[in-house]
């Protein structure tokens, strides 16, 4: 399995353990991931600000990886997002395609796939490849899969899982030995892009989905996302408790040193939890 | 007699059908987007206010409310609503015209500090092409003033080595288009201007394209 990798933003500073654990599992698991030089997908503020923004830089991500003729494989829900977002417009209206092509100079022509790495992970790779891998089962330790919600919206353009209730990590978690909780708040916003200039309401959103988790009787969060990530991590208030991404998780299980996957660089530790279940 | 709804189809509607595809008509007002949305309960107007509004035509209100800083762009509503007004790319054109007719410095204090955040990532885009992300978040505090919020957590993510203090590789086509579409805008405006100094307060046309 081949794909290019974007990277993203992100995963180059406060979400670094994503792309270290990312590495590692891909290499584990022999997807190879092909670098390129992306640009920012724009996030939030591209679409909330100005429509070409957020066409053209998720276009010139494409174009290139059009370039390698491999499909894109996105660590990151926000990236994920926008870059399916804005293939499902181009690929859908050429004209608006023609329009992106003519402002960026470096062509679409509309013919690859975005994928979030979850799906890779999930769909991709056959479950007993990774069964294969499996040498430190996560015995029973407790996940709440928290998927936010960029990775199963909009439906149209992000659509390798159920909306309201996915399942994709969950189901990894299971592979890896671990028991997903069932729980409602799957695809509940933490707050996202307020984290800065709201930050009480994220606090507010946090604390609520971190309690949420623990009433479910979950020992630790699995995410996607590197705002998920840094928001429910940092600002869950007494209600914290460990957030790992689901390939931390599988990087563990496959018995890699947790330090190789930033699993000591967390703002609430989980390397009790984690020595506590013999994980590390 | 055939009855017309002005306001709908004209107005504020007009704009955001041209903007967005959406026809606000079509909205029946079931509040299914407000009851799944993460910040309507801290809102002035969460997102069925909000359609209601464009609706009524309530231009000055809609463009001056808090609903639509606070909107984070998670999709629930769009996903969930039964009529296709897709909430979410409504209020991201209602963001940009306010941001067009100058009303951003008028939003609420409240929500002051989103826009800035906006500014300030994409001030950081100009530059790299990615995101710096100490860079974009000094930027910030100094639009904001909100100087000394965070600095416990910004001292633990250094300290982890999840904040990286040298600037990330430069996209150079990246910078080369955001450039090109700052000149684009900045031409808009002045022909707006113009056009205004010509035909005061004549009837808002909407961006023809996206």
């Amino acid at each position: 399995m081949k794909y290019a990798y974007f990277q993203g933003c992100s995963l180059e500073s406060t979400a670094v353990e994503f792309h270290l654990s990312t590495a590692e599992v891909c290499r584990a698991l022999d997807i190879e991931l092909v670098e390129f030089d992306w640009c920012c997908c724009g996030a939030s503020s591209a679409h909330m600000t100005d429509p070409l923004t957020a066409l053209a830089l998720p276009a010139l991500n494409l174009a290139k990886a059009e370039a390698l003729k491999l499909d894109m494989v996105i660590p990151c829900a926000a990236c994920y997002n926008r870059e399916s977002v804005v293939n499902k417009e181009l690929k859908d209206d050429p004209a608006l395609r023609a329009k992106i092509n003519e402002l960026t100079e470096v062509p679409y022509q509309g013919t690859i796939q975005t994928l979030s790495l979850l799906d890779v992970l999930a769909n991709k790779v056959p479950e007993d490849a990774v069964k294969a891998k499996v040498v430190k089962p996560l015995a029973g330790l407790k996940v709440a899969s928290y998927y936010g919600c960029l990775l199963v919206r909009p439906p149209e353009a992000c659509n390798f899982d159920d909306r309201e209730n996915p399942t994709s990590m969950d189901r990894l978690v299971e592979r890896l030995g671990g028991e997903p909780v069932p729980w409602g708040f799957k695809t509940w916003c933490c707050g996202a892009s307020l984290a800065l200039s709201r930050t009480d309401l994220v606090e507010k959103r946090c604390e609520r989905l971190a309690q949420a988790a623990r009433d479910a009787g979950a020992d630790c969060m699995a995410v996607c996302c590197p705002l998920c990530h840094a928001n429910v991590d940092g600002r869950s208030g007494d209600q914290s408790l460990p957030v790992l991404y689901i390939t931390q998780l599988l990087g563990l299980a496959m018995g890699i040193d947790h330090k190789k996957l930033g699993a000591n660089r967390h703002i609430t530790d989980c390397r009790p939890l984690l020595r506590e279940r013999a994980l590390i | 007699m055939d009855w017309v709804i002005r306001a709908s189809s004209e107005g504020l509607a007009g704009e955001v059908r041209t903007m967005t595809g959406s026809d606000i008509r079509t909205c029946y007002q079931c509040g299914k987007c407000t009851a799944g949305c993460p910040i309507a309960a801290y809102a002035d107007m969460g997102p069925r206010q909000l359609m209601h509004m464009v609706q009524l035509g309530e231009r000055e209100q809609v463009l001056r409310s808090a609903g639509i800083w606070l909107c984070v762009g998670c999709d629930a509503c769009t996903t969930r609503c039964p009529r296709d007004v897709k909430p979410s790319h409504v209020i991201d054109a209602l963001r940009q015209l306010a941001r067009r007719d100058g009303l951003v410095e008028e939003a609420p204090p409240s929500v002051e500090a989103v826009p800035m955040f906006h500014d300030a990532l994409l001030t950081s885009l100009r530059f790299g092409g990615r995101l710096w992300e100490v860079f974009m978040v000094g930027l910030y505090k100094m639009k904001s003033l909100d100087l000394f919020s965070d600095i416990g957590l910004a001292g633990k993510m250094f300290v982890n080595g999840k904040l990286s203090l040298l600037p990330p590789h430069r996209s150079r086509d990246a910078v080369r288009v955001l450039g090109k579409i700052a000149k684009l805008r900045a031409a808009e405006v002045e022909a707006r201007a113009e056009a205004e100094a010509e035909a005061p307060g004549a009837h808002h046309e909407p961006e023809v394209h996206p």
